[in-house]
């Protein structure tokens, strides 16, 4: 019970330590960026997906659906190889970079935003697709027109990839290194410092890490309850 | 997750009744490469106790063995296996092999300094880069060490970077940062991908001496004591050297010590 | 789908009449496949976020907005287009999206439902601007509302069970329905065309072309109309007889007489002729047969008057 009380005391402690403070602006900036990204690329396909005909639709949809459950490691993996200096981009030289992470962060959210958008259009009613169609748009404008009827859904789409992202720890480790004061997040931090068992500080980025997926999530809800 | 597998597999030995199982923690160099489970199967097949072996950075290890969850402990930090040893914690202890730490560096950068602390000097001076494991293993209490008597703050440069995290991952973050790393032969060696180099200086201070301690009082306290005593055995002595050509190619990564301690 | 059959015909307004799941909507969706170059207003109006005035710009040229807004004003809703779309009424969507569709500039027009969320009092307005814009366009009206078959179609097209039963002139296919099938669906209705003459409240008399009939609708004198007489309302009795309220009383002589399943289909000539359904037994009780002389009696209240 000590070890749970101490912990718990140390974690409060360690809130107003100036490290932390940087480890979480980092945190909102890389996944931050990585959500704004994915969104920059999501909502226009997940636009297209769904209201369009086109082709390879059918394909886009499964590797959206497979995107979406993809295990972080596997995506860290994957662009770890790419990136490493003797892989096809290490020529960039962002291997162990915030740069790198983003890029992690942006493929894990990306299929998030692609799926959820296109869902929530599939969602509009069928008289509302009906009359989308009839209205003989070109595809910019049937798609912006299609997206601002479901914007709560779209902004919902953009925070759940967020929520994502910044609980994620497999990814960022792999190509980020939790290099400290470089790419070292909320929850490299967590992995770091349990295993060194200094819980104190453990818990105190968890306790930081829980309010921010707490404020995420009650304004995802809020979002979708809007309308 | 290993320590989850771990506690279960042995709760499942335990279940079954089965033959008595010993839970050894290791410092992650050791266990990484699979060195410690290819020495610990030479042990299960000479004498039927089954061990599970899970990698922990050393301070961690003997945090474990402290609170009682681990029958083994092999580390590689002097001072806290002597108190370690001093509290009364060990039932049995000795040194069971030894390596060496390897300064290394980017291929091209030569270092010309010949001892560990002067090495680290002209690193400093070349400002790096150099990453640093700052995660309570031996490594890294060996590293700082030698920055303590090389007069440099390292952590507080900004060449300084620190991951935190297991040698693997610092070595890879070494190499493609093109920085100089101080890193146990073993993992160096069984990290795959490096463009990194060994800067071959062989200096007392950076000899690795891995101790193993059997933790009095826990369950399976008469089979870790044998362990540890078949450790410096010659039926231990020449598992740990097989094991050696096993995963390094090479018998002398981890060499027995010539005069035994106890 | 399999065809069901549908003849489009250009530059006349087609109106496509049947009972609810006979496949109307189904067709007019085809015939947007199709020909893929068409204006259509599917049947449930649907607006978008944003204010009227913005919905009625969505997919038209600034000169077609302006024509929208045109029809938008004659539909009454020049005070509601700053209003957002959220807080529209059925009635208010319907007309919008009726206004937006009509100043398209394609040459097909389909329109499903136009008039159904509109109120009652509202329709003949907007059913006179639907045939102004579709003059000289090709039409296609979805309804289930025999009277605005008669005032929106030049043909009619009665769709049973995914295929179309019959179709032609709105007067040919109303009062001769080709089947018993159909004339069960749709019954028979006499349709004549003429000019009102006199208004006394709710009734007016429309002169036709060679009787005079009196029925119910609010149209101002010297309007075009279309005079609906379901054949089912007709009464006939012998020429002696004085009885009955009816204010339509109309002498003339007995064309034809033809069995309808059970009925018998009367074609009596009083000017024009007129279709009477009548039971066996009335017949005989009537001593009715070909070239006698009746009198054909049809309440007011049972002839609908609708605007051209």
């Amino acid at each position: 019970m000590d070890l749970i009380l101490d912990a718990i005391a140390d974690a409060f402690a360690s809130l107003s330590d100036p490290e932390l403070i940087e480890v979480v602006a980092l945190t909102l900036v890389v996944s931050g960026l990585a959500a704004i990204s994915s969104l920059a690329l999501g909502v226009p396909v997940g636009a297209a997906l769904g209201l369009g005909r086109f082709r390879g639709r059918g394909t886009l949809r499964v590797a959206v659906d497979v995107g979406m459950g993809l295990p972080p490691v596997l995506v860290g993996l994957a662009l770890l190889l790419l990136l490493w200096r003797s892989g096809p981009l290490g020529s960039l030289r962002l291997t162990f970079t915030p740069t790198a992470m983003v890029m992690a962060q942006f493929l894990l959210a990306l299929p998030i935003v692609v799926g959820l958008t296109a869902s929530v259009i599939e969602s509009l009613p069928a008289a509302a697709l009906e009359q989308l169609e009839a209205l003989k748009l070109n595809r910019v404008d049937r798609s912006r027109l299609a997206l601002v009827e479901v914007w709560p859904g779209v902004v919902g789409a953009a925070v759940a990839a967020f929520g994502r992202v910044v609980s994620e720890v497999g990814a960022v480790l792999i190509v980020g290194g939790n290099i400290s004061g470089e790419t070292r997040v909320l929850t490299t931090l967590i992995v770091q410092e349990s295993r060194q068992a200094r819980f104190g500080p453990a818990l105190g980025a968890g306790i930081v890490l829980l309010v921010i997926s707490l404020i995420v999530n009650v304004s995802l809800s809020r979002i979708r309850g809007a309308r | 997750m290993r320590l989850g597998l771990a506690v279960a597999g042995l709760m499942l030995v335990a279940a079954c009744g089965g033959n008595q199982a010993i839970l050894v923690a290791a410092g992650t160099t050791l266990v990484d490469s699979g060195f410690v489970e290819e020495v610990a199967g030479d042990f299960t097949a000479q004498t039927g106790t089954d061990v599970d072996v899970i990698g922990e950075a050393t301070a961690q290890v003997l945090a474990l063995a402290r609170s009682g969850s681990v029958d083994v402990t092999i580390t590689h930090a002097p001072d806290l296996e002597a108190e370690f040893e001093a509290d009364g914690l060990a039932s049995r202890s000795a040194t069971v092999f030894t390596s060496r730490f390897v300064i290394a560096g980017p291929p091209g950068v030569e270092l010309e300094a010949r001892s560990a602390v002067t090495a680290f000097q002209e690193i400093a001076s070349r400002q790096g880069p150099f990453v640093g494991r700052e995660d309570g293993s031996g490594t890294s209490l060996v590293e700082s060490a030698i920055w303590q008597l090389a007069e440099v703050d390292a952590p507080a440069q900004s060449w300084y970077l620190s991951t935190g995290q297991g040698m693997g991952l610092t070595l890879q973050v070494a190499s493609e940062r093109s920085a100089f790393v101080l890193a146990e032969l073993g993992t160096f060696l069984s990290t795959g991908e490096l463009a990194l180099v060994d800067s071959d200086v062989d200096d007392p201070a950076l000899q690795n001496s891995y101790r193993a301690m059997s933790v009095v009082g826990t369950e399976s306290s008469t089979a870790a004591d044998s362990f540890v005593g078949w450790l410096v055995s010659a039926d231990g002595r020449a598992a740990i050297e097989r094991a050696n050509v096993e995963i390094f190619d090479r018998p002398d990564v981890y060499r027995t010590p010539a005069p035994l301690r106890d | 789908m399999t065809d069901p059959g549908f003849e489009l015909v250009h530059g006349v307004t087609t109106v496509v009449f049947g009972p609810n799941g006979a496949g109307k909507t189904t067709l007019l969706r085809s015939i947007v496949a199709e020909l893929d170059v068409v204006a259509y207003q599917p049947q449930q109006p649907y607006l978008f976020r944003g204010l009227l005035g913005t919905n009625l710009g969505l997919g038209l040229t600034d000169e077609q907005s302006g024509l929208a807004g045109q029809l938008a004003r004659r539909f009454g809703l020049g005070d509601t287009l700053s209003k957002p779309a959220s807080v529209a009424s059925g009635g208010e969507r319907a007309r919008l999206s009726l206004a937006r569709t009509l100043a398209r500039p394609e040459e097909v027009v389909l329109l499903d439902e136009p008039l159904a969320a509109v109120d009652l009092a509202e329709r003949p307005a907007i059913a006179a601007a639907i045939r102004e814009s579709l003059l000289g366009r090709t039409g296609v009206i979805v309804t289930h509302e025999l009277e605005q078959v008669v005032s929106l179609g030049d043909r009619l097209a009665i769709m049973i069970e995914g295929t179309v039963v019959q179709q032609g002139p709105v007067g040919d296919v109303m009062g001769q329905p080709a089947s018993e099938a159909i004339a069960r669906t749709v019954g028979v209705t006499n349709v004549y065309e003429g000019k009102v003459a006199a208004r006394d409240g709710p009734t007016v008399t429309v002169q036709t072309d060679g009787v005079q009939m009196i029925g119910a609708g609010e149209i101002e004198i010297g309007r075009l109309v279309r005079v609906l007489v379901p054949a089912e309302t007709v009464t006939v009795l012998q020429p002696t007889s004085a009885g009955g309220s009816a204010r339509n009383r109309w002498a003339g002589i007995i064309r034809d007489m033809a069995p309808v399943g059970r009925l018998v289909d009367v074609v009596i000539d009083v000017g024009v002729p007129l279709r009477a359904i009548l039971t066996p037994g009335a017949i005989d009780e009537l001593g009715l047969e070909v070239g006698g002389d009746v009198v054909a009696a049809v309440k007011a209240s049972s002839v609908t008057v609708v605007a051209q």
